[in-house]
């Protein structure tokens, strides 16, 4: 499934936040590659820099209080960080899409849902949206309804008028794409008329509409029920068969990843601490972070105990007092004295993981 | 249709499986509002009532043409029918004009030449002066104006005839026609010579003469067959309805481009502090405060000065620049709201510009209250106008009466002649009225939170 080739290759990222109270190293030295067709999943706790660092691919970090410091992002051969806005705002939507994490949320409540497919299709691929016809006979109608009362038969013809647009079209295809049941209709309801899952899905529809290479799913189905959750990653999956993107998924639910990503990227307090292919995270969690996270979910194929669920210990550190050190090391039931002195580096291992680790779980100990 | 309409709704809400269709594919946005509207009666009422004002101005020419009263012209063409003995047109009011007892002093003395296209013969003379060449028609008319609105009036038909060395001379009786407004556009030279007394004016000017022929003591009034006035006439002898329909276009006028200018102004500055925040948004705010703590009445004064002093285009531009706060701190902070949503976030993933995003994603979300406020400033700047217009600042009552002014011009002879004050002044009311009442309306109707 995953080819070579590599697609986006950032290296040394720092997005750093300038606020009244401190300076927050959001994402900090975090470097990884994403090939083609590849998933990715980034996982961490809140406010560990994940999100951080796909905004920061599709440089939508908000200024003044965010920046991303230094670092270099390579697109194919582009440096995304080094190109004008321009050409920027070109990619963004046509080769770099991005879903939202709040699917009540992200879409204008004030237009239909084929609008807001449609809006993404005429910006990149010039596709025609609106009608004079639509415009002009719906501003007639209006008034009509004002004073006389809206005859349904003349909507409908109207409806017709403005989906027949080569926007709307594919607005429809698209949203037949994700399984929305009856698309035409469906194409011009308002968000609101919309249930959580088929925001998604519309949302994963207006992701799709001009068929990017990378897909970045920003935490895309936290906010939905288990049914809609699995519903939405199959679909997810059929796509990426289909079409071949590479997806980054941003979660901190661990199953998702599991289902999913081919390939795992562990990040704590803005720094990757562990980064390795799906099977070896799971099968063999080396950094202790990664452990404490797989280990505090109860597992219904083991045997029951009468132990306790473990738990990380503590709190996130606060990000404008990180600790000296590992950064994990007050919350780490490995912690030495090195840790409390030095950070460790990223070390690659011999099958290709990374982990940022003192005192790695070896196979089998704790 | 009214019933069909209102029995197809009653039988869609009762379905509750229809309600999704009902939502959507049936009524659009603002379709819902205007159904929401359409309950709040007192909004409907004040729709009706801003209707009728604008077929009231737009009827303005109409009225002027059945009264055969012209709008902005002088008084002695009002007063007179084609029918009317010579010399004996004017309605002397005053009590001690003609009063032997009380001496006149001095009286001023004007007459009018057409403004035929003919520079030679537009202007003024007196019997003094001699022909006085006066470019600025408008600038001599006032000043007749100003002294004519506050005297009695008395025509004689005494001519004045230009000399060739530019000097004017008074042919007696000579001309008996009084055919003034009827006449303005032939070409004649000299209309007739009003005399007028002047009590309350002491400052008139060289202009001044002495009455030597023209008065002969107090004459019989005859109206002759003037048509009928439904309010009366003002103090200069104009119906006040000719002028209250001009003056509701002058008014309505004022107001609406007011308000467009002052919500395109207010809309797109907003957004802009609104959306970029920072150093925009500060030196944005910081003007709009300058604006806003700056006293305005004496700015307006001053400036209606300087803008071409009576000029709609002047007042409207000076109203805008001092109206356009409002909006823009309602738009800033709508946008301010707005900019964080995730809807904002996602249209910038999908690579909508800045311009895009403002004006495409947050401004018709932000629309509701705009409309709201906008709604309510409408009444605001009628008033100020008017303001301006008592003030004697607002656009020139005499050419192009608005509301205000005719207050001003009715607060003269407000003992004698109270109802030009009291129609104008309750138009005024009712349409501000009328206007808060929409507002009020459409505050209830594009209130998302109340249901269908």
């Amino acid at each position: 499934m995953t080819s070579t080739e590599v697609i986006l290759d950032i290296k040394n990222l720092k997005t750093y936040f300038y606020t009244s109270d401190g300076v927050v190293a959001a994402v900090d030295d975090v470097s990884f590659q994403l090939h083609k067709g590849e998933t990715l999943g980034i996982v961490g706790e809140s406010g560990c820099g994940k999100s951080q660092t796909m905004l920061s691919v599709m440089r939508l970090i908000q200024e003044p209080p965010g920046k991303i410091v230094s670092g270099e992002i390579y697109f194919h051969d582009e440096n995304l960080l080094k190109v004008p806005l321009l050409k920027m705002r070109s990619l963004r939507g046509a080769a770099i899409s991005m879903i939202f994490q709040e699917p009540m949320t992200s879409l204008n409540p004030v237009y239909q849902v084929g609008d807001q497919i449609a809006e993404s299709l005429t910006l990149h691929q010039g596709l025609r949206g609106w009608d004079w016809g639509y415009r002009l006979v719906s501003w007639g109608l209006f008034w009509k309804w004002v004073f006389t009362g809206f005859p349904r038969e003349t909507k409908k013809r109207l409806s017709r008028l403005k989906v027949e647009t080569p926007a709307w079209q594919r607005s429809v295809e698209l949203i037949r794409l994700v399984g929305i049941p009856d698309p035409e209709k469906r194409v011009f309801n308002f968000p609101h008329e919309m249930s959580g899952g088929m925001r998604q899905r519309v949302m994963i529809a207006m992701a799709m509409a001009c068929n990017p290479e990378i897909l970045i799913a920003d935490e895309a189905t936290t906010a939905l029920d288990v049914t809609i959750q699995a519903q939405i990653l199959e679909l997810m999956k059929d796509l990426k068969r289909r079409f071949g993107m590479a997806t980054v998924l941003v979660t901190h639910n661990l199953a998702v990843v599991a289902e999913m990503a081919d390939n795992i990227l562990v990040m704590y307090a803005g720094k990757i601490v562990e980064y390795g292919t799906a099977s070896q995270i799971f099968r063999q969690p080396m950094h202790p972070y990664t452990w404490g996270l797989l280990h505090s979910i109860p597992r219904v194929d083991q045997p029951k105990t009468d132990q306790k669920l473990p738990t990380i210990e503590g709190m996130v550190p606060n990000p404008y007092n990180l600790p000296v050190g590992c950064k994990f090391h007050p919350r780490c039931f490995k912690a030495t004295s090195v840790c409390k002195e030095q950070e460790p580096p990223l070390e690659k291992t011999a099958d290709g993981r990374q982990i940022r680790c003192w005192h790695r779980i070896t196979e089998g100990g704790n | 249709m009214a019933t069909k309409n209102k029995k197809k709704k009653v039988t869609v809400i009762d379905n509750p499986n229809e309600q999704e269709v009902l939502s959507s594919s049936e009524y659009s946005y603002i379709g819902m509002v205007w159904s929401r509207f359409k309950r709040h009666k007192l909004a409907t009422i004040g729709l009706v009532l801003l209707v009728f004002m604008a077929l009231f101005a737009i009827l303005a020419p109409v009225f002027e043409l059945i009264t055969g009263y012209p709008v902005g012209h002088s008084s002695l063409a009002v007063k007179m029918s084609p029918f009317s003995t010579p010399g004996v047109v004017a309605k002397i009011t005053h009590p001690d004009f003609g009063n032997p007892e009380k001496p006149m002093g001095k009286v001023d003395f004007w007459f009018e030449i057409t403004p035929d296209n003919n520079p030679e013969k537009t202007g003024f003379a007196s019997v003094k002066e001699s022909t006085f060449k006066n470019p600025d028609y408008r600038g001599f008319y006032d000043f007749n104006m100003k002294a004519y609105g506050n005297t009695n009036v008395l025509l004689t038909n005494d001519q004045v005839v230009e000399k060739p060395d530019g000097s004017a001379e008074i042919v007696k009786g000579g001309y008996s026609e009084f055919f003034i407004e009827r006449a303005r556009n032939k070409r004649i030279v000299v209309y007739n010579q009003v005399v007028t007394y002047s009590p309350t004016f002491e400052s008139v000017d060289s202009r001044t003469i002495e009455v030597q022929n023209g008065y002969k003591g107090p004459r019989e009034v005859d109206i002759g067959e003037a048509p009928m006035n439904v309010f009366g006439t003002d103090g200069l002898g104009h119906d006040v309805l000719v002028r209250l329909s001009y003056g509701a276009r002058m008014t309505l006028m004022i107001a609406f481009v007011v308000v467009i200018l002052e919500t395109l102004m207010g809309i797109f500055l907003g957004a802009l502090a609104g959306f970029y925040g920072g150093f925009i948004d500060a030196l944005i705010m910081r003007i709009l405060e300058l604006m806003m703590t700056v006293p305005t009445l004496p700015i307006y004064m001053v400036l209606s000065r300087f803008m071409g002093g009576g000029s709609a285009i002047g007042i409207i531009i000076i109203l805008a620049a001092f109206g356009w706060t409002g909006v823009a701190r309602m738009t800033r902070g709508m946008f301010l709201s707005l900019r964080n949503q995730e809807f904002t976030e996602a249209a910038r993933a999908i690579g909508a510009s800045p311009m895009r995003i403002m004006f495409k994603h947050l401004l018709p979300n932000s629309l509701a209250p705009i409309i709201v406020g906008i709604t309510f400033s409408i009444g605001g700047v009628i008033l100020t106008e008017s303001t301006l217009s008592f003030l004697g600042l607002g656009v020139n009552k005499i050419l192009t009466p608005t509301w205000g002014g005719m207050l001003d011009e009715a607060n003269k002879y407000i003992l004698d002649q109270p109802w030009p004050a009291v129609f104008s002044g309750f138009l005024i009311f009712l349409t501000v009225l009328a206007v808060n009442f929409i507002g009020d309306g459409l505050r209830d109707a594009l209130d998302p939170r109340l249901k269908v």
